[in-house]
């Protein structure tokens, strides 16, 4: 694979800088799973970061929602740097993240895991915001609204995905980081995901940076891609210009 | 006559078991939030008696004794969160063993010194004119006990069930990793449980000792029957409630009815049975039979 043929400099996007992650690297030990990855995102703008399996996607996430600490390079969120910042501070800064795994809290009712999201959030604005936050969840996923009083643990996947992305969205943020919300659900959900994904970033004005290895589903939506190997990025470019390439087409996504 | 010493050691029995159940619930207070068996939860119940007795003695009236003696041993609680247990860098169930049970000695020790073996009494908060049951006598104080257990267990469920800060405790308690996710600052929820620990074994410390005693080394049986009745509760509030209660009616009776020597012993006998019921790895054993065959 021949890198950087495909790149187009950064600098032909449109749109004002929200997110930058500038030359991150990070390692499990003495294992680096990041190699000096830079990448931005606009605001409103949905940037796909795909790759297989063990390319370094969720320790992308991990490092930016500050449950893993990097060792160099710098993240910048709306002119602020935030690299090495605690999960709390991420969050209240405008990050809500729906991790690998979901990592739900099972035996919790939907509605308090719902409620939980917007832990960050003071009192007074709790107060404002929860009513109508929980009103446009259940627009987006009605079936939420029927599984309230129900355990998160008893819920089928998609529904657990839907949760997920549910509690992130009760903090109020700007950006959302996503890894792998298509993971488990069947390919007519998937769709759904992802015109739901569409509506929260035109709707709503939410910025996604999103982390997916169905990068057929991803692209779809997508403003722009990276695609990362090995912990590198190995391409970016225009959603549309990586559609359009076809050798990019066979190596990523089945022809 | 024999139901009037049935009640009275049921009463009896009902008084240390709501001391086993206040304690076992800080046990689990401490355990489901950070992993850690804190084997000196008893200490905080000899705190809260001896640092109460302590400033009695340097002549505060009692409820103001009993305010500081319990923001101490919350005090001692969250210093040693902070001091032994959060510097660890390679955390493990044995080591968290080792070092709570020395920082436990080190607090038994500390007191021991500064105010001798001898063992302390509190004065009864609302004297000991007793109320009769039949030929049964029933002290105020074991009211006081009772009330504090029922206030301490159904104001903790009222706390984790309805309240933001409390749903946060049981989600650390589910999950870490989605609760630092949230934004929960997992570092704070342990320190305030195990100051949230502390003053509760304090409490039970301080209500028990117009009826018990208090001395230097009554934290290491409360905390022993404590961590039986979390684990026979398991772990959960309505569980350890009923364990401590049943355990101590056991004791009560067994020690009316039999001889008072049994008491402990009776505990430490459920607490071997239960544990080797339940470690007891039925398959492993087939396979041993099977081997030997
Ligand atoms: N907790 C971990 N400890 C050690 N190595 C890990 C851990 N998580 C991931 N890795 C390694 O880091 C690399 C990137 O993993 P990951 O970010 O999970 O990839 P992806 O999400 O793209 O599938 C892989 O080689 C993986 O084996
Ligand atoms: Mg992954």
């Amino acid at each position: 694979m021949t890198d950087s043929t495909y790149s187009q400099p950064v600098t032909s996007r449109t749109g004002e800088c929200q997110l930058r992650i500038d030359g991150i690297s990070a390692f499990y030990g003495e294992a680096q799973a990041l190699r000096d990855v830079t990448l931005r995102l606009n605001s409103q703008e949905i940037v796909a970061i795909l790759g297989s399996n063990g390319a370094g996607k969720s320790t992308l996430l991990r490092v930016l929602t500050g449950l893993l600490k990097h060792r160099q390079g710098r993240i910048t969120f709306k002119g602020e740097d935030i690299s090495g910042k605690e999960p709390d501070a991420v969050i209240k800064k405008g990050i809500a993240s729906v991790p690998e795994g979901r990592e739900l809290f099972g035996p919790m009712t939907v509605h308090d895991n719902l409620l939980l999201g917007a832990y960050t959030l003071d009192k007074q604005k709790r107060k404002e915001l929860n009513d109508a936050r929980l009103k446009m969840i259940f627009d987006l996923f009605p079936v939420l609204r029927d599984r309230l009083g129900q355990r998160a643990d008893t819920l089928s996947g998609g529904e657990q995905q839907m949760l997920a992305l549910g509690r992130a969205l009760m903090a109020n943020p700007v950006l959302l980081a996503l890894d792998e919300p298509s993971l488990g659900l069947a390919p007519m959900m998937v769709a759904t995901m992802m015109k739901t994904l569409k509506r929260l970033c035109k709707d709503y004005g939410l910025s996604i940076l999103l982390v997916e290895q169905n990068a057929k589903a991803a692209i779809e939506i997508a403003d722009y891609v990276y695609i990362l190997e090995r912990g590198e990025v190995r391409v970016e470019g225009a959603a549309c210009s990586i559609m359009d390439d076809a050798s990019l087409q066979r190596a990523y996504f089945g022809g | 006559m024999f139901i009037s010493e049935t009640i009275q050691y049921a009463i009896s029995g009902i008084t240390s078991g709501s001391i086993y159940a206040i304690v076992g619930i800080c046990w689990s207070t401490v355990f489901l939030i950070s992993g850690v068996l804190n084997f000196s939860t008893g200490e905080f119940v000899m705190l809260g008696g001896m640092l109460t007795w302590l400033f009695i003695s340097w002549g505060f009236s009692l409820l103001p004794a009993i305010f500081f003696g319990v923001a101490c041993t919350v005090i001692v609680a969250m210093l040693m969160e902070r001091i032994v247990i959060r510097p660890v860098r390679y955390p493990s169930e044995t080591t968290f063993l080792l070092i709570t049970t020395a920082a436990g000695s080190v607090i038994r020790g500390i007191v021991l010194i500064a105010c001798g073996s001898d063992t302390r009494h509190i004065e009864p908060f609302l004297g000991s004119s007793p109320i009769m049951i039949g030929d049964a006598v029933l002290l105020p104080q074991v009211i006081i006990v009772v009330s504090v257990l029922v206030l301490i267990a159904g104001g903790l469920v009222m706390f984790l069930d309805h309240t933001l800060f409390g749903k946060a405790l049981r989600a650390s308690s589910i999950n870490q990793v989605g609760a630092r996710l949230i934004g929960i600052k997992i570092n704070r929820v342990r320190l305030f449980c195990f100051g949230l620990a502390g003053g509760m074994g304090a409490i039970a410390g301080i209500v028990i000792a117009p009826i018990e005693f208090t001395g230097y080394s009554v934290g290491l049986m409360e905390g022993l029957k404590g961590l039986v009745v979390a684990l026979l509760g398991g772990w959960t509030i309505r569980g350890t409630v009923v364990a401590g209660l049943a355990l101590g009616l056991l004791e009560g009776l067994g020690a009316g009815f039999i001889s008072t020597g049994w008491k402990d012993a009776l505990a430490l006998f459920v607490m071997l049975t239960f544990l080797i019921i339940r470690t007891l790895d039925l398959t492993s054993i087939k396979k041993l039979v099977y081997r030997h065959e």
